[in-house]
């Protein structure tokens, strides 16, 4: 009993050294040390908390169950150039999104977090949403700042949470995205007895997963920034995040499928397809219009196809049910414009007329690293035209305004495509073109005799680059137009100062014309020349430590053949012959000596997509490999 | 029962003002119109058949009050030649704009396409979507706010759209003191056949000051109509992007006025100068010189020995108040009615003391010119006094320059042509045209040591070592910015190495900024600084290779389409004489494969240009020196300034290959 007492008794030390203790561990809460994230993480954003709670709620009026996520995000940016701080939240029609709370701290001198603004989140503004200049009619953001202005350094705290209507929209939760570092981060799904879900990971190196009866939490730490470039994979590639789709609800009893299977997610596009009440009669007048007098089927299917995309313009509204269901056929004819569902729509519903089996087709493009063996809204982008002619399968894309109907868009190669087949569909893959479909071949002449040397290249393009021609071809300026032939060949050329440019021809298949200008890459002294004949070909560079691999727009070959005039004798050291890289991406660079004639040779051969999404190794020791030849010198005396 | 029906009536006329509608003339025009065949077009992605903006401008009684309605209709029609054409012009957007003090709100809108069989299409206006404007809109769409936007249908290229449409601006203010000033450009991305601007503005008057509309330029142009006025101009030429293009100078544009009474006093410029004349009341109470009135000043400068001391002191109140509240010079727009009321106050300062000066009008010739036909103030960017000195010397000061001393005179304002108001020591005023001197030469000098350091695995360290120097012209145009930057001791160091940053080329992301120094004297300043940098080099490779554009920030590359075909002369505005000296430091580790290709030297009309090398084996140094000679060419002079632009070009992306 004594000691029960005496072990209840605080004595004043013991106060002090509490007292002490909250007020130091306060203090070290209240503290950033500024040189430490930027030792850790860099620049930039940092994230310094973010935590995801989402949770089933059952909604007594609608009897069905509705998702509820909360979200709150501890920022700190470093060095950064945006006064206002800007933080835009994006929503849709299906979710009801609520901004709890957002304040803006400045760290001062002591980095003491020293609050500027409470922000009145009710006054935030919504806006309409634009990804990549599209307009999708029921997407928003709602967006708040800081109405002063904001030093380099600064924190920022927010909150909010979202209420999904319609489970099927409950899709991808990342931990970091692009350029953001994240200190903690915490994913939790509360579970619910009467709601199945599964849960699809992606690139969750280092992130923890801890599941017990009621949740199921990722909680990760210290993710270090990602650095994309121009030429980067996409980001749902390589940041790590989740996918939940909602199986099934049990409401009262009545056990609902939401997206348990690939089935249901075809079930609601096909709902939705069934929906549309095309005017036939003028389809039909249309499609004879456009056909006329053809009686060969390739043919009928071409002008069909070539009509579509010469008439209908792609004016990207995403209007329609979250950018789901198509325009009706005869609207989107009669308006000459329409989104991606709306052209593929009319495709659809003008070939059909005229007897062909052409379906609806739903994918993802190659920005987004899915297949159909995950059944999420989130895993296409785009539709197009599936064409069952003479027992082979076409895929037909009317936003295109380059490739005939035979081909297909780069960014669709090596995809999964969900065709429609009445109630039943069926998943395949758009095959990867050949590098060899896809082919720059330059050849010439550099010419020695004079102190600035000269060069004249003929230059041939096949493939995808003939279709990324055209179509850039067709969508610029009047003015620009000329200067397209200089400005599409102009990265192959560093180190040439293009002079003249002529002779272009340009046909479906093939693109050529002639390149005239001084070569620079020469070191010129007392009669001894070192010339650095290799052109750097090879657009992409390596992966560094933090970056993404490399999207490779297609397979191709770039070929180059120079023959060297009036360069003098050359050492034996000139002829090197090497094979570099593997089965998917190589080269060989060499010199031949024919006659009295030198000739350098280059073939480079990207056989892939992408590089590697996790070991550059290899990537990184081709790349090392073929740019040493940029710097591989000829000495003649 | 009848006072409440009368109550009900006269609430019922307040509130039910005439309801907005689009000009009926452009009505009128809209319904009647059809597909044009064009003669006159010339090649591009669109044509603008005509381009017509009507503004009606009138009273009106809402909520028992009297407020001004602005309602304006723009009627548009365009023909489709290109695909590109098609996707700039097949969204119509409306700006509309809403908050607590100003609303434009949208009124009416009909919009067709007209095909040359003869078909008209109308697109249903109730399908605008209401949203923030998308960045790739055509430029005259540009603006701040909301935009209702609209996808009009069915256009094809060779087809023509038609647009018009309304809106309207109720401005909360008595009639009788509304006014409104605008300045209108004529000149689109496309070609335009036609541009007209209806003015209709019942009981106010209305004043038009048409800019560059070639032969039918004239000041106060009065072309009647209906209420108001109108004025077109024909043929607009679209916009050029070339490099050193100032065809803006010569782009028609319109200001217009529209006001109850407008009486300007500046009709001419002899009322330009007698409007000058500072009355005792306008300048007894102003002060202007740090808290100190006129007299005040005047007491003092009277004590001070010289003409050319006294001036200084002048110039040194005038800038002190400028120098410790930099913000009002980087951030007011209304410059020139301080200059305005600074060279007033000089005016009666100097008067008492009996000292002769000018004060030059002058326009910052990057941006314009000066137009003799427009007599405003507000043409003008800045003040410069000038005076003789005890040494028989012209001295020239600016008025709204921080830290300036005298013949501290920016580059922009040297040899433009001015309106000069003379007085003399009894204050009587004169004014001419003049011209203000070229002085001042300098340049931008830099540096730079290059130290080669380790290699580690595909990288190599280099450290930098720097010395950047601003003199003549080059330091005039950045004094305000450096000194204010090194005005606060306490944030001088960051200020300077974001300074620097700035200066360095834009593939450096350099972070390690360090030992940065800053010196100055009246003629120059000195900036010294350190960076390291890592570049990425291939262990593969026995050589390397460093550009000196790795080093120097330069604007010398001359894109493809921008090289044959010259269409406009042009101006080399923001060009300074250079002075690059960079020397790689390479130790043992590497030796350079020399390249006499990269002495340079090219001598024309509008510039002398030397590159240089020398080689001690462990160290290369390379020069670049570039001096400019004239500053302005014609179109056919263009190919001297492009061998120059070539020349110094070819020289700083040169490779300087390093062997292991």
């Amino acid at each position: 009993m004594k000691d029960s007492k005496d072990s209840l008794r605080i004595k004043p030390v013991q106060i002090f050294i509490y007292l002490s203790f909250v007020l130091f561990s306060s203090q070290l809460i209240g503290q950033i040390d500024l040189s430490k994230y930027e030792r850790d993480f860099g620049k930039g954003l940092t994230t310094l908390k973010k935590k995801i709670n989402i949770a089933f709620i059952y909604d007594e009026n609608s009897r069905s169950y509705k998702a509820k996520v909360k979200h709150q995000y501890q920022k700190l940016y470093i060095g950064n150039n945006d006064e206002s701080g800007l933080v835009q939240v994006p929503f849709h029609k299906f979710q009801k999104l609520k901004l709890s709370n957002a304040r803006y701290f400045k760290i001062d001198s002591l980095g003491k977090k020293v609050l500027l603004e409470n922000v009145k989140v009710k006054y935030s503004d919504e806006k309409n949403f634009f990804v990549n200049n599209i307009f999708y009619s029921d997407l928003k953001v709602k967006q708040f700042k800081c109405s002063l202005s904001l030093p380099d350094n600064y924190i920022v705290t927010y909150s909010y949470e979202v209420l999904y209507n319609d489970l099927k929209f409950l899709n991808s939760f990342f931990f970091q995205h692009n350029n953001e570092a994240v200190e903690d981060v915490e994913i939790s799904i509360k579970k619910n007895s009467n709601v199945k879900f599964s849960i699809y990971d992606f690139n969750l190196n280092g992130i923890e997963k801890i599941e017990n009866d009621s949740y199921i939490k990722y909680i990760g730490k210290n993710l270090n920034r990602y650095k994309s470039s121009s030429v980067s994979v996409n980001g749902n590639y390589y940041l790590p995040h989740i996918i939940i789709s909602v199986d099934e609800t049990n409401n009262d009893g009545e056990i609902i499928e939401i997206l348990k299977s690939t089935d249901n997610l075809y079930e609601w596009y096909n709902s939705l397809i069934k929906e549309l009440k095309p005017d036939m009669n003028y389809i039909n007048k249309l499609a004879n219009s456009i056909i006329g007098n053809s009686t060969d089927d390739s043919e009928k299917i071409d002008k069909i196809f070539r009509w579509v995309q010469n008439n209908i313009q792609y004016v990207a509204f995403e209007d329609g049910i979250a950018g789901f269901k198509p325009d009706e056929a005869d609207n989107v004819a009669k308006s000459k414009f329409g989104d991606c569902k709306g052209i593929a729509n009319l495709l659809v519903n003008l070939l059909q007329s005229q007897g062909f089996n052409a379906k609806h087709a739903w994918l993802g493009t190659r920005s987004k690293n899915y297949d159909y063996s995950i059944p999420s809204l989130v895993v296409d982008n785009h539709m197009i035209c599936g064409l069952e002619f003479n027992n082979k399968m076409y895929f037909l894309d009317g936003t295109s305004k380059s490739v005939s109907w035979l081909k297909v868009p780069s960014h669709l190669e090596g995809k999964q495509v969900l065709v429609a087949k009445g109630n039943a569909y069926e998943t395949l893959t758009i095959k990867k073109s050949n590098p060899l479909d896809n082919v720059i071949d330059i050849t010439g002449v550099l010419d020695l005799s004079k102190s600035q040397p000269t060069i004249d290249l003929s230059i041939k393009y096949s493939g995808h680059f003939v279709f990324d021609f055209i179509a850039a071809d067709k969508h610029m300026s009047f003015n620009s137009k000329k200067h397209l032939p200089y400005y599409f060949i102009d990265d192959y050329l560093d180190g040439i100062k293009v002079k003249k440019i002529y002779n272009v021809a340009t046909s479906e298949n093939l693109i050529s014309y002639k390149v005239s200008g001084n070569y620079m890459n020469i070191a010129k002294t007392n009669g001894d020349l070192t010339l650095f004949p290799f052109l750097d070909v090879l657009l992409y560079d390596k992966i560094l430590e933090h970056m993404p691999a490399v999207y490779i727009d297609f397979p191709q070959t770039i070929n180059v053949k120079l023959q060297i005039k009036n360069g003098g004798n050359l050492p034996a050291e000139a002829y090197v012959k090497e094979q570099i890289g593997n089965e998917n991406f190589n080269a060989n660079f060499y010199t031949q000596k024919v006659g009295s004639d030198y000739f350098v040779n280059q073939k480079l051969t990207l056989n892939l997509l992408h590089s590697s999404l996790t070991d550059h190794t290899a990537w990184n020791d081709f790349v090392s490999k073929v740019k040493a030849f940029n710097n591989y010198p000829l000495n003649y005396e | 029962m009848n006072k409440i029906i009368l109550a009900l009536l006269i609430c019922f006329g307040v509130i039910n003002v005439i309801k907005a509608q689009i000009n009926e003339e452009a009505n009128n025009n809209f319904e009647k119109s059809k597909y044009e065949e064009i003669s006159n077009e010339e090649k591009s992605d669109a044509t603008i058949i005509y381009d017509r903006t009507y503004i009606d401008v009138g009273k009106i009684r809402e909520n028992g009050e009297f407020k001004v309605r602005n309602l304006k209709t723009i009627h548009r029609k365009i023909k489709i030649n290109t695909l590109y054409g098609l996707e700039q012009y097949n969204k119509l957007y409306i700006k509309i704009f809403n908050d607590l003090h100003y609303n434009l709100d949208y009124v009416d809108c009909k919009v067709k396409t007209l095909k040359k069989d003869g078909k008209v299409v109308k697109t249903d206006n109730t399908d605008f979507i209401t949203t923030t404007l998308p960045a790739n809109a055509p430029f005259f769409y540009k603006q701040k706010g909301n935009v209702k936007m609209l996808a009009i249908k069915d256009i094809n290229i060779g087809d023509q759209v038609e647009y018009i449409f309304t809106t309207q601006e109720i401005i909360d203010i008595d009639p009788e003191y509304y006014y409104k000033t605008d300045r209108l450009s004529f000149v689109n991305n496309d070609f335009c056949i036609e541009k007209s601007v209806f003015i209709n503005a019942d009981k106010y008057k209305i004043k038009l000051w048409p800019h560059y509309f070639g032969e039918k330029d004239a000041r106060n142009t009065d072309y009647s109509y209906n209420e108001g006025k109108k004025i077109t101009l024909n043929n607009i030429k679209p916009k050029y992007n070339e490099i050193y293009s100032n065809s803006f100078l010569y782009e028609p544009d319109l200001t217009y006025m529209i006001k109850k009474e407008i009486t300007v006093k500046d009709d001419t410029w002899e009322d330009f100068a007698k409007y000058f004349k500072p009355s005792r009341k306008k300048t007894k109470k102003k002060f202007i010189f740090e808290g100190k009135s006129i007299n005040d000043a005047i007491t003092e400068i009277e004590t001070i020995v010289g003409t050319k001391e006294k001036f200084k002191f002048i110039l040194k109140q005038i800038n002190e108040p400028l120098e410790n509240n930099m913000y009002l010079y980087f951030d007011l727009d209304d410059k020139i009615d301080i200059s305005w009321s600074y060279a007033q106050v000089i005016s009666r300062a100097v008067k008492k003391m009996k000292i002769p000066i000018n004060f030059h009008f002058v326009i910052n010739k990057n941006y314009n010119k000066l137009d003799k036909t427009y007599v405003s103030l507000y043409q003008f960017d800045d003040i410069i006094c000038s005076f003789k000195g005890e040494d028989n010397k012209i001295y020239y000061f600016p008025l709204f320059s921080p830290f300036s001393n005298l013949n501290d005179i920016q580059k922009e304002f040297q040899g433009t042509e001015c309106f000069t108001i003379s007085q003399n020591e009894l204050g009587e005023r004169t004014h001419s045209f003049d011209n203000i001197p070229e002085f001042n030469s300098g340049k931008i000098a830099k540096n730079i040591d290059v130290n080669l350091g380790e290699i580690e695995e595909d990288k190599i360290k280099l450290n930098i070592k720097e010395k950047l120097s601003y003199s003549g012209h080059s330091w005039i145009n950045n004094k305000a910015l450096l000194m204010y930057l090194v005005k606060d001791s306490t944030r001088t160091d960051e200020n300077l190495k974001r300074f620097v940053k700035e200066q360095l080329p834009m593939s450096h992301k350099i972070d390690s900024i360090y030992n940065v120094q800053f010196t100055s004297k009246d003629a120059s300043c000195n900036i010294q600084y350190e960076y390291d940098k890592e570049l990425n080099i291939n262990n593969a490779s026995e050589i390397i290779h460093l550009r000196p554009s790795d080093f120097v920030q330069h604007t010398f590359y001359t894109p493809y389409h921008m090289r044959e075909t010259r269409l406009e002369k042009g101006y080399l505005n923001n060009e300074y004489n250079l002075d690059f000296v960079i020397n790689f430091h390479l130790k043992d580790a590497f030796y350079w494969i020399q390249n006499d290709n990269l002495r340079k030297e090219i001598k024309n009309d509008f510039g002398e240009l030397k590159t240089n090398f020398s080689n001690d084996s462990l160290t290369i140094s390379t020069s670049f020196n570039f001096e400019f000679k004239k500053n302005q060419f014609e179109v056919s002079e263009w190919n001297q300034i492009l061998d120059l632009r070539d020349t110094a070009n070819d020289y700083l992306v040169q490779k300087f290959y390093f062997k292991k």
